[in-house]
């Protein structure tokens, strides 16, 4: 049944079209700001290091490292909506057009809705970082790969940042820690549309309400709002948020989410 | 057909990866490789590169050393400097902050007039940096500028002050550990990068105390 919902999530227009969303901005991102950083007479300047200037680094100017661009911002603030694109309304249909029914019938509740948030996972996680993989390899194919330095005055991530001695000691392991976080936290965001379905009866509201969520908790907590999924997932972390409480944060929806579907797969064969 | 198509896919992967690794080679061979000269406390540090106003400071030219390097509070800051008084403290947009003391001595060891940039030095830990503070560093040494002028073989002492707020820090806790960090004055940072290990600062006589 995991192969058959695999499948059903990857090999689907929706996935395309979501991937499409988010290649189309990561590229955006390369032509406005690493193509002038790297070949731009601009910037000419900053390449030789004239007047002691720090060139532009790989871990400077990847969409992941420039809030000021529009196109880093609306990536990051539309990823909510993008990643549940694909497959997290799945659940709804199925359950409106009678299908969940007949494969419960002969697979079981449990298999069922184990694959289904396995594919809903997977495919909101790989649309959240394979267009940041590709703005990171397109970066590096223009911008060198030089160690980031405070004292240089260009990088984004501030000593406040959550784990900013991370970044400018060993920035490869601090962006393979967004690129998890990313994954995780797109997928949970996804997961969230299963619990959306069972709340709501209108599958457009199932579909935005994760994104719904996040862009009132960006807009309306105040000191609170880098724990929405909009500022939380940006490396170069525009709010300032602390690391045990992301911990908490995302540990708490994962096992809010996990009792939802527990409780919803034993309860789905009595309704 | 339809078995070669795994094996052009495949093919056309390892070619791109190839491509990409050629031009990430390309593109970092053109910058020069990197060094990094750390002096102590104590010792005497050289430098090179252009400073900000353009000009090539060659290596040697300048000597610097580090005498001392010291924390204290806005109490002892506004002590040494009266009348001085800090916007972020005053309206609250920092509870707390520390100036970071460096006294520094400067010579020129060239046969030519040198024109040491004392603004370009900055002091860096881990994440953390700041330039340095001119208006106090002006008051504290009695210099209207923050370029020193100095004659063949001539010496002079300067304290360079950094200022590092409380809410410069990710959490309560890494401010409360501030002055046990590591910190390095920066004197030249590309194409090779010149700093001097301060360590942990001096706290006495109770300076570094809270606001």
């Amino acid at each position: 049944m995991i192969s058959v919902e695999l499948r059903r999530a990857f090999a689907n227009n929706l996935f395309v079209t979501a991937l499409a969303m988010g290649f189309a901005l990561a590229i955006a991102q390369l032509v406005t700001v690493v193509v002038p950083y790297g070949l731009g007479e601009e910037w000419a300047f900053w390449r030789v290091g004239s007047k002691g200037a720090y060139p532009n680094s790989v871990f400077g100017s990847w969409m992941g490292a420039t809030p000021f661009s529009i196109w880093s911002v609306l990536y990051f603030f539309v990823l909510p909506l993008i990643v549940c694109l694909p497959y997290a309304d799945s659940f709804y249909i199925d359950v409106k057009s009678g299908y969940a029914a007949n494969v419960v019938t002969r697979g079981g509740s449990d298999r069922y809705f184990l694959a289904k948030t396995l594919a809903v996972f997977l495919t909101a996680g790989a649309v959240g970082v394979v267009p940041q993989l590709v703005n990171l390899l397109g970066t590096a194919l223009l911008v060198p790969v030089l160690q980031p330095e405070p004292t240089a005055g260009t990088f984004f991530v501030s000593p406040s940042a959550m784990l900013g001695d991370l970044f400018y000691a060993s920035p490869w392991l601090y962006v393979m820690f967004f690129m998890l976080l990313c994954f995780a936290v797109c997928g949970l965001v996804a997961c969230s549309c299963l619990v959306f379905s069972h709340l709501v009866s209108n599958r457009f509201m199932v579909l935005v309400a994760p994104f719904l969520v996040c862009a009132i908790a960006f807009f309306a907590l105040g000191s609170a709002a880098g724990y929405s999924p909009i500022n939380l997932l940006n490396p170069a972390q525009p709010y300032v948020v602390e690391f045990p409480v992301v911990l908490i944060v995302v540990g708490m929806l994962t096992l809010f989410e996990a009792a939802f579907l527990v409780w919803r797969c034993r309860c789905y064969e009595a309704l | 057909m339809r078995r070669a198509i795994p094996i052009i896919a495949a093919a056309a992967c390892v070619a791109i990866a190839v491509l990409c690794g050629f031009r990430i080679e390309q593109v970092n061979s053109a910058y020069p490789q990197q060094h990094s000269y750390v002096y102590s406390v104590g010792s005497e540090a050289v430098y090179a590169g252009q400073n900000s106003s353009g000009e090539e400071v060659d290596r040697g030219s300048i000597a610097v050393r580090a005498l001392n390097f010291r924390s204290v509070g806005y109490g002892r800051i506004r002590e040494m400097v009266p009348g001085y008084t800090d916007s972020s403290i005053e309206e609250g947009t920092a509870s707390d902050m520390r100036a970071l003391l460096i006294d520094l001595e400067i010579v020129n060891t060239s046969s030519d007039v040198e024109r040491a940039h004392v603004r370009d030095y900055h002091v860096e830990s881990n994440a953390w940096m700041n330039g340095l503070y001119a208006p106090l560093y002006m008051s504290i040494n009695d210099d209207p500028s923050t370029i020193v002028e100095l004659e063949p073989g001539e010496k002079v002492e300067r304290t360079l002050v950094y200022l590092i707020y409380d809410t410069q820090m990710n959490s309560r806790g890494d401010w409360e550990r501030v002055e046990q960090r590591s910190y390095s004055l920066e004197l030249a940072l590309y194409p090779d990068k010149y700093s001097i290990d301060l360590g942990a600062p001096d706290v006495g006589r109770g300076e570094g105390g809270s606001v």
